[in-house]
């Protein structure tokens, strides 16, 4: 395996981005519904919605149900691969992902309590409330991990851990006391899943995501130091803490994006970074773009499996996301017992 | 020019004073040994050179400008560092640990160049790991990894380095084939070098001299021939040390005097 | 008694034409609801689907939940997904001029879609049975069949007033409805049951605190100590009255045990806001006052 040169990185992102096309167009064309495949349709079907004017059945179907899905899956797996990536290269813990510190249970409990008052507030409030739970969970962490300017590692560690804990017990309680119709809808929440969204609100996430993205893809040097410890980054040039708190911030908050419209879609944070890890190697400056565009491709065939395995019924698409990651565990440990032997 | 100039550093830590007063200077191209017990300040003392911890007291000045007055980048250019051990989290390959010594020139978004890699390689080829270029880095040796490190901290193009018990986890061979390339870089690149070691023998025959702390302050410093004395030494080591005179060019070597049980 | 017998041929005769239509319709899966009249209805949640038939215009159901099961018919209807796995793809393709949903029980973000989307979405949520009555006047308004909707109402009503006058001056009974076994649920207030059981002369025991559905312990229900315990855990099974009585018996402290008053209830009678409702109305009556029910019928 070489090292990174621009060609390799360019070559290696075109295929990826590929890829990535492929899944899109084939999410478009494959679904519960059967459709016919007819080229100068769905282009007269596309342009209608350009100009906004009203699409045929299949029009509607591909353009306004499975196209914004789609966008959707690219913005939120993308994020989650890339946050997944940052938080391990941050934590130095390979078993880092973009929940741990803190944004599950703080945006699950603001979420849950949103649903809950959505009677009164109407439900658009949920993604919002969401969104704010995480924030508060962040400036949590920060709080108790940040000591006089520095933010040691395992202090950041254990303050997610701790905020997770507590806000996951809020959650139970609220749950158990709260008029028991909210359950199913927490849960599903909770586990995650691309509810239906409108191009409008597809392009407010998108440019949520933005500063995020160019933020952590300009850290990929600082990651590949932080490898090296600390210490050894520091005497390389990188002002470690003020590094640590950036890609902290910034790694949680498109963590906070994808959580607001989708909920908890577990392991994808996880899974992707390894993945990309295994087959490119750990340089950071390829592993964070591949690990967005991974993240996408990988979202996006799950997605089509919550929407084919009980069709016509839709299943959340965290269910197989959690399937798939016991089984990549499995292989993990049993790929790191042959490392160690 | 003095590469390193060190006027009255203290440290403490925790309420516990770590250094006090301490004033030494390293000359360009010279190779200065740091000996001391246990919590002797060594440790602390590079990363208060390599501008890791902030001096309470005190200054640094390195090529006469002071610390401070680095920038991150620019200090890194200068000096660069071998820690006791490094971390590894992830399994990068020995050029891209090396290319990492480049880190200091780079702008963000800026990838490695010809010239770099050239570079990478050139200091690979002087620490004799030229082979090991494709090798991941957790899959080589110790003593391997340990050069690799050196020709990362070479990559670097440094004035001076600072080595922190650099051969403390090497056997017996690697830890003279690596002080025998500290000594080259020196002859060759006219590198200063400061190390931190608790072998007083390898310091006796590597160092030009050696500097001996005691509790955070300077006990001595000088020629090895005077410092490593036995009465010092047992002093400061609290055992009764036997000096072996002049085996490499003036060089003592100390060994401590003991009674074994079976009484030999 | 004759209101009923009208109402009922009414309905039979409804089942028969629906029946002969959908036969009419049994070749070829999904092209057959192109086949099926205006307007064509999608209904989100089982009460709405046995609204629906009980109008007499279940052949307009073109799309309905896997939980729709009554009457036999809604069974047969193609199917779109659980209440919260409701594909969005499938309702669109089934053409639906009316979607019927609960806001409670489906996803809002599915609903708000599917009214972006350009659908017309309905949602109810009736709370007891008086707003049941309400919801059929306004689905049979919106859906063109209003006089049906008159007449099923007039039906239903008819029902309750039946029960109403047999226990007219009867002494209230204290009752426990019990959802599951465990962890133990029972009926609090704000439920059907909770209403069921008032209007059936009953004292619900957990209606007191503000859960709708409390956990209870073992003792906290020795200790009330209600005369009649009415379990719907067990389905409905041919069985669920034998396992019920055979699980409380063992129980020997609580009165309703020493009176022989448990007794299994069908849960799709007290759950679901629709017609059925009314059934059960009349079946907790039954249950909680059999003396003023001995007479024929």
């Amino acid at each position: 395996m070489a090292f990174l040169t621009r060609a390799r990185l360019l070559l290696i992102l075109a295929v990826l981005c590929g890829f990535l096309f492929v899944s899109l167009l084939a999410s478009l064309y494959l679904g519960p519904v059967q459709l016919g495949i007819d080229f100068s349709e769905i282009g007269s079907q596309f342009w209608n919605l350009l100009r906004r004017q009203e699409l045929s059945q299949e029009g509607v179907i591909v353009f306004r149900i499975r196209l914004p899905r789609a966008l959707l899956a690219v913005l939120v797996g993308g994020g989650l691969g890339l946050a997944g990536a940052s938080f391990q290269a941050l934590l130095r813990n390979p078993l880092a992902d973009p929940y741990i510190l803190g944004v599950s249970g703080g945006s699950a409990f603001t979420a849950v309590l949103g649903m809950i008052f959505s009677f009164y507030l109407g439900f658009a409030v949920v993604p919002l409330f969401a969104f704010l739970g995480a924030l508060l969970a962040i400036f949590l962490v920060l709080s108790v991990a940040r000591i006089g300017g520095r933010m040691p590692v395992l202090t950041l560690l254990l303050a997610g851990v701790v905020v997770n804990a507590f806000f996951s017990a809020l959650v139970m309680l609220v749950l158990s006391i709260a008029p028991s119709h909210h359950l199913p809808s927490a849960i599903f929440w909770m586990m995650g899943g691309l509810s239906p969204k409108n191009y409008w609100v597809i392009g407010l996430v998108g440019l949520y995501y933005l500063p995020g993205i160019f933020i952590l893809l300009g850290m990929a040097r600082e990651f590949n130091l932080f490898s090296l410890g600390e210490e050894s980054a520091e005497q390389l040039g990188v002002n470690v803490e003020k590094s640590k708190l950036v890609a902290f911030i910034f790694a949680s908050l498109v963590t906070a994006v994808g959580v607001s419209v989708s909920g908890l879609i577990g392991f994808l944070g996880l899974i992707v970074p390894h993945i990309i890890r295994l087959i490119f190697g750990p340089d950071h400056r390829l592993l964070l773009p591949a690990s967005f565009i991974f993240g996408a491709i990988f979202l996006i065939w799950c997605d089509f499996l919550a929407r084919m395995m009980i069709a016509p019924a839709e299943l959340p698409v965290g269910v197989i996301t959690a399937l798939l990651g016991g089984p990549f565990f499995i292989w993990l440990l049993h790929k790191t017992k042959e490392i160690l032997r | 020019m003095k590469a390193l100039s060190i006027e009255g550093l203290g440290f403490s830590y925790d309420s516990r004073q770590v250094l006090s007063g301490l004033s030494f200077d390293l000359k360009r191209g010279e190779i200065m040994g740091v000996i001391g017990p246990n919590g002797s300040g060594k440790s602390t003392l590079i990363r208060l050179v390599s501008g890791v911890l902030k001096p309470d007291s005190g200054k640094i000045k390195i090529f006469s400008k002071e610390i401070e007055s680095y920038s991150r980048k620019e200090l890194a250019q200068k000096l660069s560092v071998i820690p006791q051990q490094t971390e590894l989290t992830f399994p990068y390959q020995v050029l891209e640990v090396v290319l990492m010594g480049r880190a200091p020139y780079l702008r963000r978004f800026q990838l490695e160049g010809a010239k770099d890699i050239k570079i990478a390689r050139n200091c690979l080829s002087q620490t004799g790991c030229l082979g090991l270029e494709s090798r991941r880095i957790d899959e080589i040796s110790g003593g391997e990894r340990q050069r690799v490190i050196l020709a990362k901290a070479l990559a670097q193009e440094p004035e001076v380095i600072l080595a922190d018990e650099p051969t403390a986890h090497l056997d017996l061979e690697h830890q003279i084939k690596f002080m025998k390339l500290i000594s080259d870089l020196r002859e060759r690149e006219k590198i200063s070098v400061l190390f931190t070691t608790h072998d007083l023998n390898l310091a006796s025959i590597f160092a030009d001299r050696i500097l001996v702390l005691d509790q955070g302050r300077l006990a001595g410093l000088g020629a090895p021939k005077e410092v490593l004395k036995p009465e010092l030494m047992s002093k400061i080591y609290h055992l009764k040390l036997k000096l072996i005179p002049g085996i490499y060019q003036n060089r003592p070597m100390l060994i401590p005097e003991m009674e074994l049980s079976n009484g030999e | 008694m004759g209101k009923m017998v009208k109402g009922l041929k009414v309905i039979a005769i409804s089942w028969v034409i629906s029946l002969v239509i959908w036969s009419g319709c049994k070749e070829g899966k999904t092209q057959a609801n192109d086949e099926v009249a205006y307007p064509r209805i999608v209904s989100l949640a089982p009460s709405i689907t046995e609204i629906i038939f009980a109008l007499g215009i279940g052949e307009h159901l073109v799309g309905v939940t896997d939980h729709c099961n009554y009457p036999a018919l809604a069974r047969s209807k193609p199917k779109l997904g659980g209440l919260k796995t409701i594909g969005l793809e499938a309702v669109v393709s089934k053409k639906p001029d009316f979607i019927f949903a609960t806001r409670d029980g489906n996803e809002p973000n599915l609903l708000e879609r599917l009214s972006q989307l350009g659908f017309k979405v309905f949602s109810f949520e009736p709370r007891n049975l008086e707003q049941v009555l309400d919801t059929i006047i306004s689905i049979g308004d919106l859906l063109g069949a209003e006089e049906q909707a008159k007449l099923l109402v007039s039906e239903l009503r008819a029902k309750q007033n039946e029960v109403e006058q047999r226990l007219e001056g009867v002494e209230m009974v204290s009752v426990i409805l019990i959802y599951q076994r465990s962890p133990l649920i029972v009926a609090g207030s704000g439920t059907f049951a909770d209403d069921l059981i008032k209007r059936a002369k009953g004292e619900n025991l957990a209606g007191k605190a503000e859960i709708p559905y409390p956990a209870y312990s073992l003792e906290e229900i020795i200790k009330k100590a209600p005369a009649v315990i009415v379990d719907v855990s067990m389905g409905k099974s041919q069985n669920a009255q034998k396992e019920v009585i055979e699980f409380w018996s063992s129980w020997k402290e609580l009165p309703a045990v020493k009176n022989q008053r448990i007794y299994a209830l069908n849960p799709d009678l007290i759950t679901r806001p629709g017609p059925r409702l009314f059934d059960g109305l009349l079946e907790l009556a039954q249950k909680i006052h059999p003396e003023n029910f001995k007479v024929e019928n």
